[in-house]
Formats: structure tokens, C-alpha cells, sequence
């Protein structure tokens, strides 16, 4: 941020944060097939970075999936600072120019690809490459519902919300 | 100290392919120091884009086109920012407006902004607190507050820093009578002091407290007339679309059919949130096909909790819930939503679909209801949307989408209707037209349960239902029950 | 269900009443030094050491165990899994290519521990610090305010945010919504309620800039305006003589691991 604060995009990292954040916690759709469950904070994030840039998403994504955290796996939050960071940052940094069909796909498998490599070091350094292990399968899926849903998310929103576009430029 | 001359305003159009509408046309008046004046205006008649306008904040945070003259205390407010705490705002909704994490911080926040010395700030929030009536409340956070505690700590926050000018907009908006009574207390001990005023309200208690009155009508503003000559043409107040007083209500003509089953029927209910709160304790509640129910009671009694228990939203804990002589329970919601027609606060906030059609079609098509077409393009129709239909609904007006979300309930076509405070925050145009569309259902045979405060709508119907603490505590005619 | 993050406990005792910077410290220096000893003895001292300094500040056992609550799963899926994979020493059990030995489960031990430790350490710093005092503390710290204040502000509109997002759902169940089937088609099928949620955030977004710019946050300076007022912070941190002591004792301690960890680590 510069040294003029800009309150509109304050604001909006503080309740973007905040939305990845429920999204993370609130919302469990389960998987049969691995017995756990995929959250929507991906989808939340993805939607972020698509709909105000790299910048946005980097503080809105960090932020609110470490505070997620500190529900339940505090000594993770570092990580997820870190992680979907990251992942914010990419995505955004990817679709912001150009949004096409290549940068589109590009963004969903790099953002998910940041989130398992992610987990996985963290993984191994925090819980042992054990456990780290049998997270892959089920990170990997909750990776790629950031793009799956993230993206016709955003595709959606953009439909409803003329606004949105106008938003967009302002804070990119 | 406040002045507005040919104000024009237009919000940035919401896209490229829509039309860019003036929200103010031509607003005019001058307010010397100390004085106060009321604007009465319907639901997106301007009010509050006057007021950000006014307080520097629009166009400068929202974009948009203004032409005119805006001064406060001497500054031109649409030029350059006035110094902190030259205006004070009062936002419609309070609730965003407070973003501590306790009373005294919130209204400390304002003091740290304007620099006031830290030895200082203790005593300011002290008498801030105690002459708003919050100091037992202090280290509670704003968000746990009920809604009137919420606007006169709002109001609090914004008087400590003694701004000259003090804009309240729709101070008494989407509280209940008991709110309502609470912040028009705190606003008459403000309307005797020195501070110059300017409120925006469509009830006539609030702009009982400005000697002066402006009305404003899409964006148009009358003269500054004197309040009780404003308030005395009744006629002019309802045909803006401010007021719609009971006298003026359609008679509500119960059409019985006459049938054995009950619409709803509840026996010995029980709930119990999952974090052990319990709502319900024991209420049993047979309301037969035809009838109009009003539930009333203290926020906190269990209405709402009860409400959802009609389609399946909430499952008792113990007892069981008849709807048609069927128990709910092993139906889903979606199943129930077939009978039962819901509408929840603030129902504006659910809109979500790219058009006003798509969203009206959501839920004929989500239960697959025959003749899904038919029964949108009549709804539309009924409340007038017709020529919305391609629009997206989260750029209309709040009045046109409280209309939509109507149009969305009126497809279902239900057999029973459940309506959770619909009439908070209404204006009188709002009013019109709920109960019109509520007479029209009524005279379809429709079953009608409607939680509400206010009286006056509650009165109107067969039968009042009173819960207190989870418990029914009285239960017959209005004239029994509401005394 | 609430999601709001606050975990004060509200009491007057001394670990309350100790910076939150040293706190901060303190928090940082235990796990420092939960990753340099790896001796189950140390971590088993270092978590009752944690369990009495907290009961003794006035922090109730129910909290403590809802903390080892929260913890169960995880140490539970560390010691079942982690010995297979770092085997040493003899195998007290083989199945197969699984061999279970006093390495592994020693190991096991260690990093379930570990993870128990850094969790205490966190817990006595958010049971014992309230929310205003921590964010500025890293205000203090050097975090711009701009940050704190965002930070603050994303706490403040979680259960707002959970709140509008309950509603939405339960109102569009009411219409018939529903999310069944395979995994693609729930995904599908949130969209609606995202979407519905995702205007209102927005909306909120606008609303709370306006409401902040009102108050009196800093605006960008517009030409000729004049400069806002420098703000002023209400009860603000002050190094007390206690405070101070207690971080030269946590420094001293930092000290006395490192250098264990140089002489007889390896």
C-alpha cells in the first residue's frame, strides 16, 4: 500500500479476507471418496484474483485462510498465510492482462499446484512426510474446486453485478 | 453553515449498455447555525445520496457527476475534503458503520482520528457514553448490540467528535417500535442543542423534531416549508409514496374454505440450538387452512425460530410439525417449499440471478412446478416488472428489489405464506403494495403467518399469536390479545 | 455456530496485564525452542510448565481442554502414521513392508508434542490478550497501521459475513434450493448463494469505506486540502518494569538454548 491510504481497497481486502475466511470454515461438502470434505475458500480466493488483481488477493487470501487457521490448526496458519498468498498472487498476476481459455486453465492448475507443493514442504515439516502423504490426494481436490467453481464464480458474478467490471479496474 | 444550491447528482452508470439516472435534481436550501430541517422522501427518492454528498463522501469515494453548490460551515464540500470531524453522518445502516471490538473503542476511534491528546479521549468517551445511555454497556462488542443500542452508539461515536453539522440519515430506519422509541428519545435532547442538524426520514415522528421540512420526490426537492404544514397534507405525503396510513389499508376478506385439516399444526414443539440456547419450550399451535395468524412478541421470544420450523429450516429437537395434515419430518425443505412460501428480513439480500426473470424463475423451476413460464411472466406482470425483466436485479432501487423478491414468493403460488418482519423499513409505497399483494392472497384462500412488531398489521389479521421466552403467552382476536 | 475468532479470556492477572510484545516474543522464543531441543523430557516440560502458568493466570481447565480437543485429530494421525515412515532401530512389530520401532515411534512422539507445544504457546497468547491490545502491539512492532486496522476490520465482519451467508442459503433453500449429488454438481449448485453473497460483501465493502472515510480515515490529500491530523492512539502500550524484566528473562532463555544446542547438539 502506499503512503495515501486508499480506503476503498482497504476495506475491500478487510471483507474479501473476511469472506474467504467463512467460505473456509462454514461451508463442508463432502467427498465419499476420501472421507474428507472441500471447502470453498479456493473458490473464494480464485474469485478474488480474477475480480480485483494480484494485489488484492494476496492480502485477502493470506489473511483470511490463516485466521481460518487459528480455528482448530494454529500452527498452520503461517503456512497458509504463505500458501494461498501465493496462490492469490499467481492467479491474479496470470488472468490480469489477458483472460482467455489458456490463462484461464493455466490459472487453475498453477493455483492448485501452489496449494499441494505448499502443504505438502509445510507438511512434511510440521506433522512429518507421513501425514504430508496422505494430504496430497485430498489437496489436490481442494486445489482444483478453487478453479472449478472459482472461475464460473466469477463468470457469474460479473452477469449479476455489472458493477463488478467497473470495481475491478478500479482496485487491479 | 449548511448550504445546497441546484445540487444535481448522477451515479456512474452501473455498465456500459445502461442509462445513467440523476439521483438529485435541483436541491436548494440554506440552514443557518443551530437550525435543523427534516427531508421526508420515499424509499430512493435521494435522501441518502443528499446526505454523502453533503459530507464530502459522494462523489468523491463512489464516482458519479455533480453540478451545484455544497457548503459546510464555509467549505466547498465538493472541492476539497472539510477537516475531520467538520460533518458528522449517522449512516442508515449503523450496524456497518461500527467496526471496533467494544462500545468505548468505537467511539474512541473517532477522537484517535482527529488527533484529540490520549489524556483527553477517557473523559470524551465517557460522556459520550453516558449521554447516549450506553455505559452499562461499554466492553460488549457493537455487533452483539440490539438494533437501537446499535444507532444511538453509532450516534455516540459520531457526536464526540462534536462535528458542526450532523447529518442523520433515516436515524429510525429498520428498527423496531421498541428501537424506534429509543433513538427518537436520544434525537429530541439532540434537536434542543446548538448543533445544526439535517435528517432524512419518512416517519413523521422524526421529522417532527425539524421545525423545517423538505420533500424530495426522485431526486426533486420542494421548498423548506414548515413541519406541521408538510405533515398536515396528508394526501400529498401518501401520493409521494411516503406514508400510507392505516385508515387507507385494503380490508383484509378472510375467504374460508372450510376443510378438517389444518394448515399448520404443532404439537408440544421443542428447540434447542446446537450451542445449547434453547428457543422453543413446548408450543402447541393449530392454525387452520384460510387463517391470518400475526406472531408478535420481544425480539428474543422464539418467532423467528418458530417461523422455520414450517418448512423444515429448523426440525424440532421434540414434538412434532403438521403441515396439511402431514408430518414435516422425512420431507425436506424443498419439499415443503412446495406448501409453504417464505420470506425472510431483509429479503433483498438473497437476489443473486443475472436477470429479474432468471431470479423470479429460480424457485418454479428448483421445485419444478408445472407452467414454470406462465406462473413468472403473471408474476412479473402483478408486481409491475415486466420491463425489468432483462434487467439485473442488483441494480435496481431497493424499492423495486423488495418488489422482485415478492414477484419471486408470488410464482410459487403457495398454499400457505410465512413472512418474517415484512415490514421493516418499509415506506408507505412499500406498505401499498404489500398489503395489497397480502389482501389479493387472503381473498385466494392463501393461509397467512406473519411475524411483525407492528401492531397496526397485527391487528388486522384473525388471530394474534404472543410468544414470550419460547412460550405462547397468548393467543386469540387482536382485540383480546392486544388489548 | 458462531465463527468469530475471539478467544480472550477476560481476567485480571499478571500475564494479562504483560505486554503483548513481550508476549509476542515469549511465543516466538517457545517455538524456537520446541524445533531445537527434540527431546521428549524438554517438550513434556516446557507443555506443563504451559498448563501451569495459564491455570495459575486465571485461564480455566475447560479452556485448556477444549485446545486438546482440537489437537486429538491431529496427534492421533501423527502417531499413527509418521513411525512407518521414519523407521529406525529394531522393529517391535513388522507387517509387511511396515515396520514399527522405538525410532519411529520415538519420532512420532516428538513432532506430536512439538505440535502441542507451539499450539499452548499460541493459546496463552490469545487467551490472555485482547484483540485491540494485539493488533497494537504490532502496530508498535512496526505493521502499519493501515494493516492493523484492516486486520481488525476482517474480525469484525466475520460473523457479519457468516451472518449474510446463513441467510442467503436458508432463503434460497426456502425457494427450493438444494445441494445434492455428486461433488460437480454441488459445486454448481452453490453458485446462487455465492453469488448472492458475494454482491452483498460488496455492498458492505462500499458501505464500510464510506463510513470509514467519514469518521475521519485519512483520505489521499485532494491539492490544497489540509493535511489530516496525525492520530493519536487511546491506552496505548507502555513498557512497564515487569514487562521488561520478563523479556530480558525470555531473551536469557533464548540465549541458554541456542547455546545447548551449539555445545551439545550436532
Amino acid at each position: 500500500m502506499s503512503r495515501e491510504v486508499d480506503i476503498g481497497r482497504m476495506a475491500l481486502i478487510a471483507l474479501m479476507g473476511a469472506l474467504i475466511f467463512v467460505l473456509t470454515v462454514v461451508v463442508r461438502i463432502p467427498i465419499p471418496a476420501t472421507n474428507g470434505y472441500v471447502h470453498l475458500g479456493d473458490a473464494a480466493i480464485t474469485f478474488t484474483a480474477y475480480a480485483f488483481g494480484p494485489w488484492v488477493a494476496l492480502f485477502a487470501g493470506g489473511m483470511g485462510t490463516a485466521m481460518a487457521d487459528m480455528l482448530g490448526y494454529p500452527q498452520w496458519a503461517v503456512f497458509s498465510l504463505l500458501i494461498h498468498g501465493a496462490q492469490g498472487l499467481a492467479i491474479g498476476w496470470l488472468v490480469q492482462k489477458r483472460l482467455n481459455t489458456v490463462t484461464v486453465l493455466l490459472s487453475v492448475i498453477i493455483g492448485a499446484a501452489i496449494v499441494v507443493a505448499g502443504y505438502f514442504a509445510a507438511g512434511t515439516f510440521l506433522v512429518g512426510v507421513g501425514a504430508a502423504t496422505l494430504e496430497v490426494l485430498p489437496n489436490t481436490l481442494q486445489g482444483l474446486s478453487g478453479g472449478l467453481v472459482g472461475v464460473p464464480l466469477y463468470l457469474a458474478v460479473r452477469r449479476a453485478y455489472p458493477p463488478l467490471e467497473a470495481r475491478s479496474r478500479r482496485t487491479a | 453553515m449548511l448550504v445546497a444550491e441546484h445540487l444535481h447528482f448522477a451515479y456512474p452508470p452501473p455498465g456500459p449498455d445502461f442509462p445513467q439516472t440523476e439521483a438529485l435534481r435541483d436541491v436548494t436550501f440554506h440552514l443557518e447555525t443551530g437550525e435543523a430541517l427534516a427531508v421526508m422522501g420515499a424509499s430512493g427518492s435521494g435522501k441518502s445520496t443528499l446526505c454523502h454528498v453533503l459530507a464530502g463522501l459522494t462523489p468523491r469515494y463512489t464516482g458519479g457527476r455533480v453540478s451545484g453548490v455544497a457548503r459546510v460551515a464555509g467549505y466547498d464540500v465538493l472541492a476539497t475534503v472539510p477537516p475531520t470531524g467538520t460533518v458528522g453522518l449517522l449512516f442508515q445502516d449503523a450496524a456497518t458503520q461500527l467496526f471496533n471490538p467494544t462500545v468505548e473503542d468505537e467511539v474512541a476511534w473517532g477522537l484517535e482520528a482527529l488527533g484529540t491528546p490520549p489524556p483527553h479521549i477517557g473523559a470524551q468517551v465517557e460522556e459520550a457514553l453516558a449521554r447516549f445511555g450506553l455505559l452499562d454497556v461499554r466492553t460488549r462488542s457493537p455487533w452483539a448490540l440490539s438494533g437501537g443500542q446499535q444507532k444511538r452508539l453509532a450516534l455516540a461515536a459520531v457526536w464526540a467528535m462534536r462535528p458542526r453539522v450532523l447529518l442523520l440519515d433515516e436515524p429510525l430506519g429498520g428498527l423496531d417500535p421498541q428501537g424506534r422509541a429509543e433513538v427518537l428519545a436520544a434525537l429530541e435532547t439532540l434537536s434542543q442543542s446548538s448543533i445544526t442538524l439535517l435528517l432524512t426520514t419518512f416517519r413523521p415522528q422524526a421529522a417532527a423534531l425539524a421545525p423545517t421540512t423538505l420533500v424530495l420526490a426522485d431526486g426533486a426537492a420542494t421548498s423548506p416549508t414548515p413541519t406541521a404544514e408538510v405533515l398536515r397534507d396528508e394526501a400529498r405525503l401518501v401520493e409521494t409514496g411516503i406514508l400510507y396510513p392505516p385508515k387507507l389499508w385494503p380490508a383484509m376478506e378472510a375467504h374460508i374454505v372450510p376443510s378438517t385439516t389444518p394448515a399448520i399444526a404443532m404439537q408440544d414443539v421443542h428447540f434447542a440450538y446446537t450451542d445449547g440456547h434453547a428457543a422453543l419450550h413446548g408450543v402447541s399451535l393449530e392454525i387452520p387452512q384460510g387463517q391470518f395468524v400475526a406472531i408478535i412478541g420481544p425480539n428474543g421470544a422464539g418467532k423467528s425460530t418458530l417461523l422455520r420450523h414450517f418448512n423444515g429450516l429448523l426440525r424440532p429437537t421434540r414434538g412434532t410439525v403438521y403441515i396439511h395434515g402431514k408430518d414435516v419430518a422425512g420431507r425436506t425443505t424443498g419439499e415443503l417449499a412446495r406448501e409453504v412460501g417464505f420470506l425472510f428480513q431483509r429479503p433483498e439480500q438473497q437476489l443473486f440471478a443475472a436477470t429479474v426473470y432468471e431470479e423470479v424463475a429460480f424457485g418454479v423451476r428448483a421445485l419444478r412446478l408445472a407452467d414454470a413460464a406462465g406462473r413468472v411472466e403473471r408474476a412479473l406482470a402483478r408486481f409491475a416488472l415486466t420491463a425489468f425483466a432483462q434487467t439485473p436485479p442488483s441494480i435496481l432501487s431497493y424499492g423495486v428489489q423488495r418488489a422482485v423478491t415478492l414477484a419471486a414468493l408470488a410464482a410459487l403460488d403457495t398454499p400457505i405464506l410465512a413472512l418474517d418482519e415484512p415490514a421493516v423499513g418499509l415506506d408507505g409505497r412499500e406498505w401499498a403494495r404489500l398489503l395489497a399483494w397480502l389482501a389479493e392472497r387472503r381473498a385466494a384462500g392463501v393461509t397467512l403467518v406473519i411475524v411483525t412488531h407492528e401492531m397496526e398489521l397485527a391487528a388486522r389479521a384473525d388471530r394474534v399469536v404472543a410468544l414470550a421466552d419460547g412460550r405462547v403467552v397468548a393467543d386469540g382476536a387482536p382485540a383480546e390479545v392486544l388489548g | 455456530m458462531s465463527v468469530a475468532l475471539d478467544f480472550y479470556v477476560h481476567r485480571e492477572s499478571w500475564l494479562h496485564r504483560l505486554d503483548p510484545r513481550v508476549k509476542l516474543w515469549g511465543v516466538l522464543v517457545g517455538c524456537v525452542a520446541a524445533f531445537l531441543l527434540p527431546s521428549l523430557s524438554v517438550q513434556g516440560v516446557l507443555l506443563l510448565g504451559l498448563h501451569l502458568l495459564l491455570l495459575g493466570n486465571g485461564i480455566p481447565w475447560r479452556v485448556l481442554r477444549g485446545l486438546w480437543r482440537q489437537m486429538a485429530v491431529l496427534i492421533v494421525l501423527i502417531m499413527a502414521l509418521q513411525p512407518f515412515f521414519t523407521p529406525s532401530g529394531d522393529p517391535l512389530v513388522a507387517v509387511g513392508p511396515l515396520r514399527l520401532t522405538v525410532g519411529g515411534l520415538s519420532q512420532a512422539g516428538l513432532l506430536a508434542t512439538r505440535a502441542l507445544v507451539t499450539a499452548f504457546f499460541i493459546g496463552a497468547l490469545l487467551f490472555t490478550t485482547d484483540q485491540r491490545s494485539l493488533v497494537q502491539a504490532f502496530v508498535r512492532l512496526g505493521l502499519p497501521y493501515t494493516w492493523g486496522l484492516t486486520f481488525s476490520l476482517t474480525l469484525r465482519f466475520l460473523p457479519a459475513i457468516q451472518q449474510l451467508f446463513m441467510t442467503v442459503r436458508e432463503a434460497q433453500a426456502a425457494r427450493g434450493w438444494v445441494a445434492e449429488g455428486n461433488l460437480f454438481r454441488r459445486f454448481r449448485e452453490y453458485l446462487p448463494v455465492l453469488v448472492a453473497v458475494i454482491i452483498g460483501t460488496l455492498r458492505m465493502s462500499d458501505r464500510l469505506t464510506l463510513a470509514l472515510a467519514a469518521r475521519g480515515m485519512a483520505a489521499p490529500a485532494s491539492g490544497e486540502g489540509d493535511r489530516p491530523p496525525q492520530r493519536t492512539v487511546w491506552r496505548d502500550l507502555h513498557m512497564r518494569r515487569t514487562d521488561w524484566m520478563t523479556w530480558i528473562g525470555i531473551t536469557l532463555a533464548l540465549l541458554a538454548v541456542s547455546f545447548w544446542r551449539l555445545v551439545f547438539g550436532g
